[in-house]
């Protein structure tokens, strides 16, 4: 019978990385859903403490008790039910005294189960300690986006709105220059009876003059939703580039931060203005940020469900456009990237 | 028979008062001036605070997520000095796909009034920019929409609702 026992132990390990994997998984959900909201989190994280406590169960029985064929067998019959018989004669070998043996193979197990739980915990602590110093540090972060200006579409204009309607809070003092329809490509318009450059001191201009007025110091851009199907991928980003080269002609010391074009809802792709184009447009956006020296905030990924759209629940007229929630989470993305951008 | 005679004194001076109060060609226009000042006394008296007529309005129509617009909003975008205003509402939809609009100013100055519909113009063909190749609904709703002007009262209305926010507001003011 002792030839089975490596067997036994074959079976408990796939059993517990089964599981461990099942929990990683959870873990990595959650991880993911970090910028979202609080509630978010604490489903998942309870759903995780779940499986942990569940695991840990399985495995105290299997060491305590001796019993972990039986154990072993409940967890193989999720995974491969093959092992069943084998499992049934390790319970004799428990008999033939040999449990010190393996109890200490699934005593590893739970040490390699506790390591997880410790890495989760780790990044819990991380995340705390994190949010904690973005608390410890409120004000200075706060204070970060004062010399702010945000320039957008028309999802820039619904964060616009959500700002005005806080007014009791530091999104009172942000500048927006957004307005429907706007684009890297009419930005680079003349004003005119066709153009909708955003209205600033009663009349339209382009956006490095009300840039100049404000004396911002800072220009958040989001823009390429109305730019994808006119220009392309590579066209949307040589003009995008072309725009900012605008601005910092005019404002030679404004600090740039790119924010990447958010998704769409899934299936509600309009040419090119479909979801891997956008990340693909992201991950050029992110490159061209990198290699002119520019910040780059991520809100899209913050936003996107687990196959990378738009999460429904962030959505508002079933297409593109935000929801209040949505926008909570941008200030939470925004108030992260402060943080560690602080001086 | 006291009681008669005096009763008759009492009509006699009412009717003298009343026939020196006619008399004269020269008396009839102050007449007429008093009585248009007195009109418009009596709108001002009547006239509600702006606030109280947003509030009715929003008990009256479903506004779409209404967002009140700050001082610094009207200046900042619009270039609209608040301090030339007693009192204001500057509401939006909170969703970038509603062209909701309800503005109702009250400007100190009548002299202002201009300047002010003047600004209000701009919200009017921003919107309408925004809306005439994206969203055609809205933009219907946009293109029937006026700045109005009463008195020293300035208001915009740009809501599939709009008549009955008119009437709220005209009524109001």
């Amino acid at each position: 019978m002792k030839k089975y026992r490596w067997r036994y132990g074959v079976v408990s390990g796939l059993a517990l990385v089964c599981m461990i994997s099942g929990l990683k998984t959870d873990v990595l959900a959650a991880g993911k859903k970090t910028g979202r909201t609080g509630a978010d989190i604490i489903a998942k994280a309870e759903g995780s403490m779940k499986a942990v406590e569940s695991i840990k169960i399985t495995v105290d029985l299997i060491g305590s008790e001796g019993t972990g064929t039986a154990k072993g067998k409940e967890t193989v019959e999720n995974g491969t039910a093959s092992e069943d018989s084998e499992g049934a004669q390790d319970t004799e070998i428990l008999g033939n005294g040999e449990e010190d043996e393996l109890t200490g193979e699934t005593e590893e197990n739970k040490e390699k189960e506790e390591g997880g739980e410790e890495a989760l915990d780790e990044e819990e602590a991380q995340e705390e300690e994190g949010e904690e110093a973005r608390e410890e540090n409120a004000d200075e972060i706060d204070a970060y986006f004062d010399d702010s200006v945000f320039v957008g579409d028309s999802i820039m204009l619904g964060f616009r709105n959500y700002a005005m309607k806080r007014q009791d809070t530091f999104l009172s003092r942000m500048n927006f220059l957004a307005a429907g329809s706007f684009s890297a490509n009419n930005a680079l318009w003349d004003v005119g009876e066709e153009s909708v450059h955003p209205v600033y001191q009663g009349e339209q201009r382009q956006i490095w003059d009300s840039i100049s007025m404000m004396g911002s110091k800072k220009v958040f851009i989001m823009l390429g939703m109305n730019d994808l199907n006119i220009t392309g991928l590579e066209g949307s980003c040589e003009i995008y580039q072309e725009l900012i080269g605008k601005i910092k002609e005019s404002n030679p010391d404004v600090e740039i931060h790119i924010m990447s074009m958010t998704y769409i809802l899934k299936g509600e792709d309009v040419g090119k203005l479909e979801n891997n184009t956008i990340r693909e447009f992201n991950g050029m956006l992110k490159e061209m940020a990198e290699g002119n020296g520019w910040g780059f905030v991520d809100v899209a990924e913050a936003l996107a469900d687990e196959n990378g759209d738009l999460a429904a629940e962030y959505c508002s007229d079933g297409f593109a456009h935000q929801n209040p929630e949505a926008y909570d989470v941008w200030v939470s993305v925004l108030r992260k990237y402060a943080g560690e951008h602080l001086e | 028979m006291k009681r008669k005679g005096k009763a008759a004194v009492c009509v006699f001076a009412t009717m003298a008062v009343l026939l020196g109060g006619c008399g004269g060609n020269g008396s009839e226009a102050p007449a007429a001036e008093v009585s248009s000042e007195a009109v418009e006394v009596q709108e001002t008296v009547n006239a509600k605070p702006v606030k109280d007529i947003y509030e009715e309005i929003k008990q009256s129509v479903e506004l779409y997520s209404p967002v009140e617009m700050a001082d610094s909003f009207i200046s900042n975008y619009y270039g609209i000095v608040p301090e030339k205003l007693e009192e204001y509402v500057f509401v939006m939809s909170e969703e970038a796909t509603s062209a909701e609009t309800i503005v109702i100013m009250k400007v100190k100055d009548e002299a202002d009034v201009e300047s002010i519909s003047a600004a209000l113009q701009v919200v009017v063909d921003e919107k309408s920019a925004e809306m005439e190749d994206y969203l055609p609904e809205q933009f219907e709703i946009v293109d029937k929409s006026s700045v109005k002007t009463k008195g020293n009262y300035v208001y915009l209305v740009i809501s599939e609702s709009a008549d009955a926010i008119i009437g709220i507001i005209e009524n109001g003011i």
